[in-house]
């Protein structure tokens, strides 16, 4: 899984590219993490995710738990039904802001979207 | 997966001190028993009394070779019981178990057998079985595998409801069955998260806890086979057989396949809980699945046999479960395994409470001699953990023990009353004899629970063992063929009776003997004292074909047909006012036991008993009437009463009704033997009957309900067959108005909102009226009045809410919005609070 920072307007944004799997779990660990304590705002792009697996899952589990306890806010965009329909019924989708686009998941977080940036 | 670098841990206690197969291990803690999560690692504990060697035997999840084998240094053993820490072990990514090798000279009671891989009877997840009905590899070494999970769910704030006792309607359903068959249309079928899609459906019901069917990790594989006949899979559906007893089964989670089964079942409790709806959990402690000696070795056999399970002095497997072996409850090892579980359940999962199955047997001693004090019993009762929830025994056995009315119960106990069952059904069906014991039954079996107290009745007349209630009418003898023993299993004695014609049939007075005899039966289950338990489905008629004993059968045949709930409205609409009629009426759920007396200055002792004539029971052996008058306080405190009548006799009878207190009359709540609709009647809604005596149809039960005529309704009930009475048309009398009155109707989305100034009197109604019936027209979830404006409410514009309560589908909630107390004092004088919802504020 590749992730990179991306420009979306006032919002740290990551977009994430590949399986959502062991390794991908790794990733999000080492650098999405981090972000939460840094930023209150964060914003995932989803639309570059493959495939997902069990551990891949708890790593979002991870996450939410995580932003639940600095106090962070996120924003999921591009999530496919498989993920959303797992994280639905384990309970905690509603915790995320789900966005169709960037633009969108920048307004929901309350930032302010940049001229000339891609979001 | 390779085993991790060396690194500094962050706590001096964390300090390895061994490295076995490449793991940084030390000496572990040996409690709590099962893998726990500790600073930089995870520690296991098992017991074993006579083991020689353990293992730990780790796997990639999911991967068929294990990817590491720990044998515990002896020095690693406290004991019997072996503990190490693991370090470094990224817990998500494993599944592990036990290999256990016993003595060199093995003794008689010994099972250990070092080829099979055990899982840890304190799992807190299991895999194997992940997605229901997968047929599993056969060939697996380690089927049913060990998984840590982790305590951290956000409960955001939810805890047990700790209603009253006595105040629960008990609703039994099956996880998998209520939602499976495609008609349910969620969007997980057949999962906790296809359950949640269904609390709107419990709420409307009225159901204020849910006793789900075994949901501990069990295998629908055990013992499957196809129907020799058929062909069909038949699979042990029920799941009285416990793979894991500290797990939820995954294959009830729409998440299993990602094993967030947890999780999920952790998120319904959390949902059904903020619907006020408890959680109880139907517990299967009296066996295992590892069956008899040719069973298989899934984990308290291969750990210590003699300790888990009750051996004849040969080594065999005593069975008084019925199903190959029994567990040993009152060893105090496997006690402690028991209690441990269930403080599990209560406070990591919320549950509210527990009915255990064949509950006769946690009273036997190691022998199977049934003890007068057995130590399990006493512990649960005076368990701190497990203080608040209710515990509920299903008092009998396989081996013979029947308990009910003598189970001990350390005052704390309610039971599965099989008496009110057995009682209700021969009643029902027109037995002789059953007179006198009826009454004991239907004001909570105080013969068995004087000393305790009527919430220990747990009353059903149905349950997943046995007939549907639209089976219980619809036949008289089993017809098990479908499970492939030819009609050999399953109860011979269902007391039952098919009302004329053996099933399905398309006699039309067949069909409306059987309808009204599931009312008879709803009906005096929901007035009678005690707590009533309802067979999911039994309220829109669901059946079974007949199938008294359907526990292999994953089909329609089990599944909870939801079209049922288009097509038998009726039938729904009785039970739904059935239920809300004895949340308004607490004398129904007393906890204390009524003793004649007249305790609470009302005239009337409670009860009375009455026959044809008031006051003169016929309590002779072919006396098929009986009345029952209930006088106590009502839920606002003042003198309520209600009169059950139930004749199930095949001729009709003229009745003599009690006389009420002056002012007082007698309301029709409920008559079985009205055609529909007028068979109910909203509570606090019910019409006045102006007459002393009540002719009572032929197998029916009537409901009245003793109120005063203050706001008096102008309805007058009357039956088809009744004789002509005094028509009783001008019960009430129009007010003038005295000041103006207006109304603004807002609709928005599945909400509508009228908002209402001035006085609601018998002027101001018809404008309500025609607001409500334009509100109506849409699709609607709620109707919201807003009364914040609102001086005074009169009989006549209480009647309009009436009207407005009948208007709207029973789904659609009525929101009163800033009643004055006034105005809530009239709605709740004539019990009309438990049809609508108040609020302070506006919803958004």
């Amino acid at each position: 899984m590749k992730i990179r920072e991306v420009e979306a307007g006032d919002v740290a944004a990551l977009t994430l590219t590949g399986d959502l799997d062991q390794e991908a779990a790794e990733e999000i660990r080492t650098k999405v993490l981090p972000l939460l304590i840094e930023q209150d705002r964060v914003l995932l792009d989803f639309t570059g995710v493959g495939s997902v697996t069990e551990v891949g899952l708890r790593a979002m589990l991870l996450l939410y738990r995580y932003a639940k306890h600095v106090g962070a806010r996120m924003a999921l965009v591009g999530v496919s039904s498989e993920i959303s329909d797992v994280l639905d019924a384990a309970g905690f989708l509603h915790f995320f802001v789900l966005a169709p686009d960037r633009v969108t998941a920048v307004a929901e977080l309350g930032g302010r979207v940049l001229e000339g940036s891609d979001a | 997966m390779t085993a991790p670098a060396i690194q500094l841990p962050e706590r001096i206690d964390s300090f390895p001190t061994h490295v076995i197969d490449g793991y940084q291990v030390r000496a572990g803690r040996p409690m709590p028993f099962g893998p726990s999560l500790v600073s930089g690692g995870v520690n296991f504990s098992v017991f074993s009394s006579s083991a020689a060697a353990v293992s730990l035997v780790l796997f990639r999840h999911g991967e068929r070779e294990p990817l590491a084998e720990l044998p515990f240094p002896d020095e690693f053993r406290i004991g019997a019981v072996w503990a190490m820490t693991v370090f470094g072990l990224d817990h998500e990514a494993i599944d592990y178990g036990y290999r256990v090798t016993g003595p060199a000279t093995p003794g008689p009671a010994d099972r250990f057998d070092p080829s099979k891989i055990l899982a840890d009877p304190y799992a807190k997840a299991m895999t194997g079985r992940d997605v229901w009905g997968v047929e599993p590899d056969w060939t697996d070494p380690y089927p049913y595998r060990s998984r840590v999970a982790l305590c951290d769910f956000d409960w955001e704030g939810d805890q047990p409801l700790r209603l009253p006792a006595e105040d629960l309607v008990i609703y039994e359903l099956h996880v998998r069955g209520f939602t499976r068959d495609l008609s349910a249309g969620v969007s997980h079928p057949g999962t906790y998260a296809g359950l949640i899609e269904k609390i709107p459906y419990l709420k409307s019901l009225g159901v204020n806890c849910v006793e789900l069917m075994p949901i501990f990790e069990f295998d629908e594989f055990e013992n499957s086979r196809l129907n020799p006949q058929t062909g069909e899979q038949l699979l042990n559906y029920w799941g009285y057989s416990t793979v894991g007893f500290f797990a939820p089964k995954a294959g009830y989670a729409a998440t299993g396949r990602f094993g967030m089964q947890v999780d999920e079942f952790k998120n319904l409790v959390k949902e059904l809980h903020s619907a006020g709806i408890e959680v109880m959990l139907d517990v299967v402690f009296n066996h295992t699945a590892e069956g008899n000696e040719n069973g298989p070795t899934i984990n308290f056999r291969g750990l210590d046999n003699a300790t888990y399970y009750m051996l004849t002095p040969e080594g065999y497997y005593y069975n008084f479960s019925g199903t190959g072996n029994t567990f040993n409850c009152n060893n105090p090892v496997v006690r402690d395994y028991v209690l441990s579980c269930l403080r599990y359940w209560a406070s990591e999962f919320h549950i509210d409470g527990f009915r255990f199955d064949l509950a006769a047997i946690l009273d036997r001693g190691q022998d199977g001699t049934p003890l007068q004090n057995p130590p399990l019993l006493e512990s649960l009762s005076h368990d701190p953990v497990l203080r608040d929830c209710v515990l509920v025994a299903e008092a009998w056995d396989a081996g013979g023990l029947y308990q009910v009315g003598s189970f001990p119960n350390y005052q704390r106990w309610s039971e599965w009353n099989g008496k009110y069952r057995d009682t209700l059904r021969r009643f029902l069906k027109g037995d002789s004899g059953t007179i006198g014991e009826l009454a004991t039954r239907l004001v909570g079996s105080p013969d068995l629970y004087s000393d305790r107290g009527a919430a220990s009745s747990i009353n059903f007349i149905t349950c997943h063992d046995g007939f549907t209630l639209a089976d219980m009418v619809a036949y008289d003898g089993k017809h098990n063929d479908a499970n492939g023993e030819d009609n050999r299993d399953g109860n011979n004695d269902n007391d039952s009776w098919n009302c004329g014609a053996e099933g399905t049939t398309d006699d039309v007075e067949v069909q409306a003997l059987r309808q009204r005899q599931i009312k008879n039966a709803m009906l005096l289950l929901l007035t009678s004292q005690g707590i009533p338990m309802i067979l999911a489905g039994d309220e829109v008629g669901r059946s079974q074909a007949g199938n008294n004993n359907a526990y292999c059968h994953d089909s329609p045949l089990t599944w909870f047909d939801w079209s049922l709930v288009e097509s038998n409205t009726g039938l729904l609409r009785f039970v739904r006012d059935c239920i809300a009629f004895r949340m308004a009426h607490p004398v129904l759920r007393d906890r204390r036991h009524p003793i004649g007396a007249d305790l609470l200055g009302t005239g009337y002792g409670d009860p009375s008993w009455h026959g044809a004539m008031a006051w003169s029971p016929d309590w002779g052996s072919e006396s098929r009437l009986l009345g029952m008058l209930r006088a106590g306080a009502g839920a606002d405190g003042a003198q309520d009463y209600v009169y059950v009548l139930t004749n199930a006799g095949w001729e009709p009878q003229e009745v003599e009704l009690p006389v009420l207190p002056e002012g007082v009359h007698w309301h029709v709540f409920a008559d079985t033997c009205a055609p529909e609709p007028r068979d109910v009647n909203h509570p606090g809604a019910e019409p006045v009957l102006n007459q002393g005596w009540l002719n009572v149809g032929p197998r029916s039960v009537v409901v009245l309900v003793g109120r005063t005529t203050v706001a008096e309704l102008e309805a007058v009930w009357t039956a088809d067959d009744a004789a002509p009475h005094d028509g009783g048309a001008d019960t009430f009398q129009a007010e003038e108005a005295t000041m103006s009155f207006s109304t603004n109707l807002a609709k928005g989305g599945r909400s509508a909102v009228i908002t209402l100034t001035g006085e609601l009197d018998a002027l101001a109604a018809p404008a309500l009226r025609e607001e409500v019936e334009r509100a109506a027209t849409g699709p609607l979830e709620q109707l919201v009045l807003d009364m914040s404006d609102v001086s005074y409410l009169s009989s006549a514009g209480l009647r309009t809410l009436v009207f407005a309560r009948q208007k709207m589908a029973d789904d659609v909630r009525i929101v009163l919005v800033g009643a004055n107390d006034a105005v809530a004092r009239t709605i709740r004088l004539v019990g009309f609070q438990y049809s609508v919802e108040f609020s302070d504020r506006l919803p958004d």
